[in-house]
């Protein structure tokens, strides 16, 4: 291999680790575009999970042994429990809609089994294994919209 | 200031039966276990907490400058508890897998961790070299 590139068997094959540590499965295809420049990988993620095409700006570097993201994806975040600022259990993350790239636009929350409701991405907090609001869970009727995927 | 409190006198602040068994949370989301007790000192100044986990694991006893803030629903810390990184991968700057966290040492800040892995010898790893993330440790350059 001549020193300034990487081939194809450096990336085939090699696990994925994303900004948060976790490791995400495994590159099994590598994209290019019609001019032949470099689009992106996507990333077998086992039998249970969907794959995932990683972009290569989310690329921050490839080692011998694994390939590095500088971000985690937001996907991740489907199904995991969502606070309110006081800490309050307010429900679980349904949806993710997502403006360029990998940034939250807005998060679809399942509150009960009737009710889900659109919070857009100017009242989240935090997110990581949970996601974490900057309102108190009263204040969520007035913010949301109506889930979208249920106006569609 | 000395007052008769009766049923339907509402105090400020908060009661400890309050805070009994609710959710304890990283700024980040991840649920460390439910308040068991808090500790008191001397100067009459809340020391701790302590944590009760799943059934079978161990409780955590954590100092209270580790604590974020306080409300009626949830204790919210500032940063995961040095415990918790036992059984974390940890990979060097490359990415090589050098095994899982086997025993942490800490006072205020961390200290060294131990690492192993499966069928290998126990290393020690100091602090000063450690990138400590969400799910795994990476070491620095």
């Amino acid at each position: 291999m001549k020193p300034d590139f990487i081939s194809s068997d450096d990336l085939l094959g090699k696990e994925v680790l994303d900004k948060n540590g976790a490791l995400l499965g495994v590159i099994d295809q590598l994209y290019f575009k019609k001019d032949f420049s470099f689009a992106g990988i996507s990333i077998d993620r086992g039998m249970l999970k969907d794959g995932l095409f990683v972009s290569k700006q989310y690329l921050e570097r490839v080692t011998s042994h694994l390939v590095f993201l500088n971000t985690k994806p937001v996907f991740e975040l489907k199904g995991v429990p969502v606070y309110d600022k006081t800490g309050l259990t307010v429900g679980i993350v349904q949806k993710i809609h997502v403006r360029k790239g990998n940034e939250i636009d807005s998060i679809d929350v399942k509150l009960n089994m009737f009710k889900t409701v659109n919070i857009s991405h100017e009242f989240v907090a935090k997110t990581g294994q949970g996601v974490f609001l900057n309102i108190v869970k009263e204040e969520i009727k007035e913010v949301s919209t109506q889930s979208r995927s249920k106006m569609n | 200031m000395e007052t008769l409190v009766d049923r339907k006198t509402t105090l400020k602040g908060l009661g400890c039966k309050q805070i009994m068994g609710k959710k304890v949370l990283t700024t980040t989301g991840f649920l460390v276990g439910r308040v068991f007790d808090l500790r008191l000192d001397e100067d009459k100044t809340v020391m701790g907490i302590l944590i009760r986990r799943n059934p079978g694991q161990k409780k955590i006893y954590l100092d209270s400058t580790t604590i974020s803030s306080i409300s009626a629903h949830a204790i919210i810390l500032e940063r995961l508890p040095f415990n918790l990184l036992i059984g974390n991968k940890v990979f060097t700057h490359e990415g090589k897998y050098l095994g899982k966290v086997s025993e942490v040492s800490y006072k205020e800040e961390l200290q060294s961790i131990k690492v192993r892995k499966f069928f290998g010898k126990t290393k020690s790893l100091p602090a000063e070299k450690l990138e400590i993330r969400e799910k795994s440790i990476l070491l620095r350059e």
